[in-house]
């Protein structure tokens, strides 16, 4: 079943159209990533998806539901992290984990638990009783995402939840985001760390100017940008002795001294080519420090789609 | 009603507007006249509306533009009931603290002079606040609700609705109508007011 549904959503700011006939589908239960240059729009597609703006017209539902008409208890089952969450400056983590999870619905003992339980997951316990105002950044946004899981929907939408975070609270976060998932939580996430998006989603969208140029698998994006897997070849005292090297079906470039990129026009000749390739490398008076093989990542399907500029 | 809205700054209002006026009948034991209860109830109402009113303006615009709502909209809160609930903290917030300060005011007056009446010289003064309390604050809403800008907010606060609630109150004071008359009108316009910031905030919430 599909959690999410947006089709020909379209929200324009005055003339700046910000999503132009936007279509996406996300099924129960699956991790969404949502990426695309900055202003292409992925914040408006959450903000519109929540109810919290309006927008000019197509269909958006969450859970078979509209959310700007939804009925109480269906906001309920969502959780919202924005990409900069604010609270009141005045009160403390804890307060204002208190007053959100009273707002959601959770029963005083029980919501006095789970915020010691949040706190704990996240790490953030020390701060529970600094004032909000006075947090770090990257604290800042544990507690924005603390109380989006606070009340444990059943989707979780996701505006940039890795940025500002260091290294292993970026880790701590996919772990959560991974085991909400096990748990059948349906996720959307924006994110521009591709790294995380392959890491984490089963599909992507693909966003550009307000439009989605594509809705699928990674694998399927990697498909139709059609980048080839290649081999990395690392030579020591490079004098352009590869140059004499001629294989049929077989590409070798020189992007930069003392390093060799080889494409095969057969893909699947890999196997068959990489020890011809080495051995005609040697014979050539190479003298080779390392070779790899690397298959195209998201990143620079991202880069083949969108483009270095934009 | 979501009491957890309210603010460190009411709490200082509270104990600090009581401490004023005291501070205020020490130095000027003398006032011409005017009775002293109409005269704490200008004072204090008008300090505290001023201090509450701005703050409260200050408030809105930054929790709005900084999306501290968002979090609120997403959960099953009305949108009106946001602004509501913090309008209702600091005007209740105010009363009290005018009401304590008037009872210092008439206590201190009371020991000093002849024996007067208490609950009767508190009616007509608790009036006066109540009625500027309720219309400045619901000016300071609206600007918080329409302004992007602080600056500008805090001078369309104070400017209308201090001058504002002032007008309506000294029609009473001059004896131009009764303070029950002034005290509806007020009232009245006060509620127009609150309205109109509702009908705002939610548009502005919309964007
Ligand atoms: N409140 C607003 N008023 C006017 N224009 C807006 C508003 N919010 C967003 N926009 C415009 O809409 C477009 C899409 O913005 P959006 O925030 O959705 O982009 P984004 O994909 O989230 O970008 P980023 O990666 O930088 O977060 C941009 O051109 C932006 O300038
Ligand atoms: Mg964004």
């Amino acid at each position: 079943m599909e959690a999410i549904i947006i089709e020909g959503l379209v929200k324009s700011y005055g003339p700046n159209v910000a999503v132009d006939h936007a279509n996406l589908h996300i099924d129960e239960g699956t991790v969404f990533g949502l990426i695309g240059p900055n202003g292409a729009g992925k914040t408006t597609i959450l903000r519109s998806l929540l109810g919290i703006i309006p927008y000019d017209s197509g269909k958006v539902l969450v859970s078979g539901t509209d959310m700007r008409r939804a009925n109480p208890q269906l906001k309920l089952k969502i959780g919202y992290l924005p990409q900069r969450a604010a609270f009141q400056e005045w009160k403390t983590t804890e307060q204002v984990l208190l007053s959100l999870g009273r707002l959601s619905g959770l029963e005083k003992t029980y919501l006095k638990e789970r915020v010691d339980e949040v706190l704990e997951l996240l790490g953030i316990e020390e701060y529970r009783s600094r004032k909000v105002g006075k947090l770090s950044g990257g604290t800042m946004q544990k507690l924005g995402f603390a109380q989006a899981i606070l009340h444990e929907p059943s989707v979780l939408i996701l505006d940039e939840p890795m940025a500002a975070l260091d290294p292993s609270s970026r880790f701590l976060f996919k772990k959560i985001i991974k085991e909400s998932r096990a748990l059948g939580t349906t996720i959307l996430f924006s994110s521009h760390i591709l790294s995380d998006i392959e890491d984490l989603a089963d599909s992507v969208g693909l966003l550009q100017q307000g439009k989605v140029r594509y809705s699928g698998t990674i694998a399927g994006l990697k498909k139709e940008v059609d980048l080839r897997s290649e081999l990395m070849v690392e030579v020591v005292d490079d004098k352009g002795e590869w140059a004499s090297v001629r294989l049929p079906g077989v590409d070798i470039r020189q992007p930069s001294p003392g390093y060799l990129v080889v494409h095969l026009s057969d893909v699947t000749q890999w196997d068959v080519m990489v020890p011809k390739i080495m051995e005609a490398l040697m014979n050539a008076g190479c003298h080779i420090r390392s070779f790899n093989r690397r298959e195209p990542n998201l990143e620079d399907v991202y880069m083949a789609y969108v483009g270095g500029s934009n | 009603m979501n009491g957890f809205y309210r603010s460190k700054v009411m709490i200082a209002l509270l104990i600090g507007m009581p401490l004023i006026a005291l501070l205020l009948f020490v130095l000027t034991p003398d006032l011409e006249g005017l009775p002293l209860g109409s005269f704490t109830a200008l004072m204090i109402s008008s300090m505290a509306g001023l201090l509450a009113s701005t703050t409260l303006a200050v408030s809105v615009i930054n929790e709005r533009t900084q999306g501290v709502y968002d979090l609120l909209i997403v959960r099953p809160v009305r949108r009106p009931h946001i602004l509501l609930a913090k309008y209702l903290a600091v005007v209740v917030s105010v009363i009290a603290a005018a009401f304590l300060s008037l009872l210092v005011a008439n206590i201190y007056d009371w020991l000093n002079n002849s024996p007067i009446d208490i609950g009767s010289s508190l009616a007509e003064p608790m009036m006066v606040t109540i009625t500027m309390a309720c219309v400045s604050c619901a000016v300071a809403i609206l600007v918080g609700s329409l302004v992007r800008s602080v600056l500008l907010g805090i001078i369309l606060t104070l400017y209308g609705g201090n001058q504002l609630s002032a007008v309506i109150v000294l029609t009473s004071l001059q004896d131009m109508m009764s303070t029950e008359a002034a005290a509806i009108i007020g009232l009245a316009l006060a509620a127009t007011l609150v309205v109109l910031a509702v009908i705002m905030f939610n548009r502005k919430l919309n964007s």
